[in-house]
């Protein structure tokens, strides 16, 4: 996307660029948003039919999801190009497993060929979040790696050098028996993009129970929410100078 | 060996090992099972070669015997596998074919006796090696190969050393099936009154070949020494392995680190002519002071490549203690993989290079984190959530797609480590949910979709059959509720993330 324009309804694929994605649930409690991320890749795998599928990395226990949940249906087929395509890394638990965990994900950045990186990132520090985000974009032949950061909520108000910060809530529907399953996913923060440019930055990624993980996502129009308008004022009174911004 | 195949599929299975229940190997023959060889407890309820299956069953204990099909080509390999082991008995040692179904090992032990100080030592140490295998085997030791044949198999001991002069009165009365004669020829001799070897040889030997053909005659003298049979030992494949010891310790890193890199060059091109490439790479380093100090490494994939392997090994080699210094070191590789040729790896279109660079940086990743850390999900033939997939370290493992059952359409993405208990409200027994109190917090549920039953597996010995539901609490969060029917028990096992 270029700098300082709006995103539009399909403003979501801002997530598939490469550089540092930051994912946070709504509330500190909430599991990190796996069904957003999940269909975010099916979208990356989709772009490029019969591509070569390049291998989708998720590093850290707490974001690995369960595996029958990466296969997709249709009426007669059940796809596992996604399942087939990932590989599962536990980089560790306790605290000195950070650096692993930083060191991990900066191998699979760099390795070629990688088609995205999904990742445990809470308690990433600023230095380190600039870290990854030049290795997601150190190959420069193919532009560079989409890397997919879980956060935990309480987590917004840190600095970091991500391209993109992402909320997901859970849709409340008051309807009775209703299969639609719903997240909204919001978009807090775009490198290089205006926090007052117009333009829809929310949108809704909707699946039918039973529908074997089809899922699809729509624009919300309307105003962004409370909020996500703080989390900009929030960022915007921490940025420590206009050099590091440029940078 | 008396029980060679019987022995093989006990080696094979534990169970087989544990329980002790009888063997019986079949096979088809003419369109009826028969039984090809018994173990020995079989035997003593009266089970026979050649027997039907019929038979042999009712002969049997009701509900105990194990009976499984003669596989040949598995007895052929574990056979070829023992005469490699047999090899520290003797430097030759070749599996004898003569027969149907081999089972017989021949070792050239000239020479060999004296560094087992005697025959006899030398015998009794086989004679226990295949006791402590637990293999039935009987050991003999003669000056030809036809006469330690015919005594290994007809003889009364299980043990006998046949000396040099010894050779006639040790064969006299042995049957003529002792002399690896063909059947038909044996039942043609035995309808003249020709029983034992020794009436063979009490024949005119002109008269022989006429009736009865070339053979008895060349086995007779093959046995008796006067005609010429060589064996034709196994040809034992060099591990891969390269060493290097220095003229006097070194604890300079620098010097060490430039051996293991040629030891590395020459192990990647011995194996390059195998077209093999390392899987496990084991590094020693025999220190002056100290113990020697190993260190392994373990590929995803075969690989040959010395830069990459020394990439992964050298932070490990940084790290070692040298001590006082560095006498030796060796390179061994313990396990290796068969790859392509790299002339055929660039023609085949399917491989990239970029997966080339991949299984490196997974490489690098399991040497870090560990193997167990580094995993591939495999979907398994299970309905049950925590079965259906396994985790797989092996990178050349094969993929999902050999499940046979169709993959259940709906599951959470996220399952929960352990199922957490909740607690629930139903208004009737089988109706939906309406309330749900887990995790200290209480929720309505709006939506309630289920139940998906999911039967225990029963032959695994998980009997608890459990009844699934997908509930949408009025906070929108999608939870995977389950009731365990028997404990009439709910909890959480998983959510729509």
């Amino acid at each position: 996307m270029d700098k300082d324009s709006a995103p539009g309804s399909e403003g979501w694929r801002l997530g598939l660029t490469p550089g540092l994605h930051e994912w946070f649930p709504s509330k500190p409690e909430r599991p990190p948003p796996l069904t957003v991320l999940i269909a975010l890749l099916w979208q990356s795998l989709d772009d490029h039919p019969g591509g070569v599928a390049g291998p989708v990395l998720w590093i850290g226990r707490s974001c690995w999801p369960y595996p029958l949940s990466l296969v997709r249906h249709t009426d007669t087929v059940a796809d596992q190009h996604l399942l087939d395509a990932s590989v599962f890394i536990d980089a560790g638990r306790s605290r000195s497993a950070g650096a692993d965990l930083v060191w991990s994900i900066e191998q699979a950045a760099r390795c070629p060929g990688v088609r995205a990186v999904v990742a445990d990132g809470s308690g990433l520090t600023m230095a380190e979040s600039r870290r990854l985000q030049i290795a997601a974009e150190s190959d420069r032949q193919r532009g560079g790696t989409p890397i997919q950061i879980v956060r935990s909520a309480h987590e917004r108000g840190v600095l970091s050098a991500s391209r993109s910060r992402w909320r997901v809530t859970t849709e409340v529907s008051k309807e009775h028996d209703d299969r639609t399953q719903g997240w909204t996913v919001e978009l807090l923060r775009c490198k290089g993009m205006q926090p007052d440019a117009g333009g829809a930055r929310r949108w809704c990624v909707r699946r039918e129970h039973g529908s074997g993980n089809q899922a699809r996502w729509e624009p919300i129009v309307g105003p962004a929410s409370r909020d996500g308008d703080l989390d900009d004022t929030v960022a915007r009174r921490h940025r420590p100078s206009a050099q590091s911004r440029t940078a | 060996m008396t029980r060679w195949h019987v022995d093989t599929v006990r080696r094979r299975s534990r169970e087989q090992r544990d329980s002790g229940q009888p063997i019986v190997l079949i096979e088809k023959q003419r369109q009826r099972q028969v039984v090809v060889q018994c173990c020995r407890r079989a035997q003593s309820h009266g089970v026979r070669s050649g027997m039907p299956l019929v038979q042999a069953t009712a002969l049997l204990p009701a509900g105990q015997g194990c009976i499984a099909p003669f596989e040949p080509e598995t007895s052929r390999r574990s056979l070829h596998r023992l005469a490699v082991w047999a090899q520290r008995f003797s430097p030759l040692v070749a599996v004898d074919d003569s027969t149907e179904r081999p089972d017989t090992l021949l070792l050239d032990v000239t020479g060999c006796d004296r560094v087992w100080s005697g025959e006899a030592s030398l015998l009794h140490a086989v004679a226990d090696s295949m006791r402590l295998l637990s293999i039935e085997a009987r050991v003999t030791i003669a000056p030809t190969i036809g006469c330690a044949w015919a005594v290994a198999r007809f003889g009364s001991s299980d043990t006998s050393i046949v000396s040099g002069d010894g050779v006639r009165t040790a064969i006299r009365d042995l049957p003529l099936e002792s002399l690896r004669i063909d059947p038909e020829i044996c039942a043609q001799c035995r309808a003249i009154g020709l029983d034992r070897i020794a009436h063979l040889w009490d024949l005119p030997r002109s008269t022989i070949p006429a009736r009865f053909g070339e053979q008895p005659l060349l086995r007779l003298d093959q046995a008796l020494g006067q005609a010429i049979e060589v064996i034709r030992p196994i040809r034992p494949v060099p591990p891969a392995r390269r060493e290097r010891t220095f003229e006097g310790p070194t604890d300079r890193l620098e010097a060490v680190e430039i051996i293991l890199q040629q030891l590395l060059e020459e192990l990647c091109s011995d194996l390059a002519t195998r077209e093999c490439g390392v899987r496990i790479l084991r590094i020693e380093l025999v220190r002056s002071d100290l113990d020697p100090l190993h260190t392994q490494i373990t590929l995803g994939r075969p690989s040959r490549d010395p830069q990459h392997i020394w990439k992964l090994i050298r932070p490990k080699v940084e790290r070692a203690n040298l001590g006082f210094g560095v006498e030796g070191v060796s390179v061994h590789a313990p396990q290796i993989g068969r790859i392509t040729h790299d002339q055929l790896l660039h023609d085949t279109q399917d491989r990239e290079p970029d997966d080339h660079q991949f299984q490196a940086m997974l490489d690098t990743l399991r040497n870090h984190l560990g193997n167990h850390r580094v995993v591939r999900p495999m979907l398994r033939e299970s309905y049950i959530p925590e079965r259906a997939c396994a985790w797989v370290e092996d990178a050349t493992a094969r993929r999902s797609e050999d499940r046979r059952e169709p993959v259940p359409r709906e599951r959470p993405t996220l399952l929960l480590p352990s199922p957490e208990p909740a607690t629930v409200l139903v208004l009737n027994p089988d109706g939906p949910v309406h309330r749900l109190t887990w995790r200290g917090e209480e929720h309505r549920i709006n939506s309630c979709i289920g139940p998906e039953r999911i039967e225990g597996e029963w032959w695994r010995g998980h009997r608890s059959t459990r009844d699934y539901f997908a509930v949408r609490t009025d906070q929108g969060q999608w939870l995977w509720l389950a009731r365990a029917i028997d404990r009439k028990r709910w909890f959480v096992h998983g959510i729509w993330a």
